[in-house]
């Protein structure tokens, strides 16, 4: 499906699928990502991520226009910045840079399964680091000098074998539910696909019914 | 260049440029300025939660370092570590600041109109929609929410995936028919 072949019909499809996905992904991060942060509780950035991959990948199936994803989250992130009264540029970032890792996902592997399961992956995985990289450009690259003082220092404390099976662990929890959120983006997908074209068949069929009566 | 948007990014310069020999006076003359601009973001930079950061940034971590080559009322600590970290904690709040100013200039319909006139790869317009669709998604997810119930508590995951299959359909129905009156209205 090329984009410049499309047809005009086509276009305002992927443009509504892609606005009315964007507004629901916006909802998810003011709603639900208020909600996680307010109840403080464990991994609740990784929650949200989940949930976000599967509102994004089930809008990118239904809207195959490249940069598709790239413009729900841009719509999400303007609308997270006006979402609350305070500066939430952590989140903006956040937003506007796990739509980029998607979008250059979905466009190197396409829209299939395994694409869904290793772009849910990554993104989880990202979600560990972004921390990092938010910090890294408010406070400078010395944030990284302190971070490795402060690894240096807990290694003395903690058996390092011990930090790094901590640390896989983490890692382990986040491709899991990565791979879980991926998977069920696409199972959601292809289900909303034949819930649809039942309903366009039974229009179609109460059309011709209506045209034959008359 | 708008006046705001030129002086967010005279503040982003302010805090790249910050070291520990210029600090003395270029933190003060940010700070001033900006009180003159607009008091109220200074409200950001007073959250116990960024000051206990920051204090623990600029006090402790000099104090815990491995390499101690100063002291102070007894207490060694690193000088190094403490001018970086005093340097960080002046950038994070220039840049807070900046950030805060901003976004109390610039409104939503604000950024729609100016992406529009970019014609950012039709963002703009997919912007402006997706601000028209809002209240209406947000109806059919709070009607659908209604809807949502556990039949048994072993069915917990088929509920929530049924219903997400049904808020779904709406929402991409909803998408439909707004795709025909763009089409019926001649885009």
């Amino acid at each position: 499906m090329k984009s410049s072949n499309k047809s005009l019909p086509q276009r305002n499809k992927n443009i509504t699928v892609i606005a009315v996905f964007g507004s629901l992904w916006g909802l998810v991060e003011i709603t639900l990502g208020v909600t996680l942060k307010g109840m403080r509780i464990p991994m609740a950035g990784a929650i949200l991520t989940a949930i976000i991959i599967i509102v994004f990948l089930t809008g990118k199936y239904f809207s195959r226009q490249k940069g598709a994803i790239l413009m729900m989250g841009g719509i999400a992130a303007l609308l997270k910045i006006f979402s609350i009264g305070t500066v939430i540029a952590g989140p903006f970032l956040a937003i506007l840079i796990e739509a980029l890792i998607a979008e250059v996902m979905i466009i190197i592997l396409g829209v299939n399964r395994i694409s869904y399961l290793i772009t849910g992956m990554t993104l989880l995985v990202y979600t560990i680091l972004h921390p990092f990289i938010s910090q890294g450009l408010i406070f400078g690259e010395n944030i990284y000098t302190i971070y490795l003082e402060m690894f240096t220092q807990m290694s003395k404390v903690i058996n390092s074998t011990n930090m790094g099976v901590i640390a896989l662990g983490y890692v382990a929890l986040h491709v899991v539910i990565g791979f879980v959120s991926g998977l069920v983006a696409w199972n959601l997908s292809k289900a909303v696909e034949r819930e649809i074209e039942q309903i366009r068949k039974k229009s179609d069929k109460d059309k011709f019914d209506e045209e034959f009566s008359a | 260049m708008k006046k705001y948007v030129a002086i967010f990014f005279a503040y982003l310069c302010i805090a790249i440029s910050v070291n520990f020999n210029n600090q003395f006076w270029l933190v003060p003359a940010a700070f001033v300025s900006m009180a003159f601009l607009n008091w109220r973001v200074f409200r950001i930079i007073l959250k116990w939660k960024l000051l206990l950061f920051l204090g623990i940034l600029v006090f402790c971590t000099p104090i815990f370092s491995s390499q101690k080559d100063a002291v102070f009322m007894g207490i060694s600590y690193s000088r190094n570590v403490f001018e970086i970290s005093v340097v960080m904690a002046y950038r994070s709040l220039i840049i807070l600041m900046a950030l805060k100013y901003f976004t109390q200039k610039i409104s939503v319909q604000e950024i729609a109109r100016s992406l529009s006139k970019l014609k950012l790869l039709g963002f703009g317009q997919v912007f402006e929609l997706s601000l028209t669709t809002l209240p209406e998604v947000k109806k059919i997810t709070v009607d659908c929410l209604d809807e949502y119930k556990i039949s048994h508590p072993f069915s917990v995951f088929k509920d929530t995936f049924e219903w997400l299959v049904k808020l779904l359909v709406r929402i991409l129905v909803y998408a439909d028919t707004i795709s025909l009156n763009k089409i019926n209205q001649g885009e």
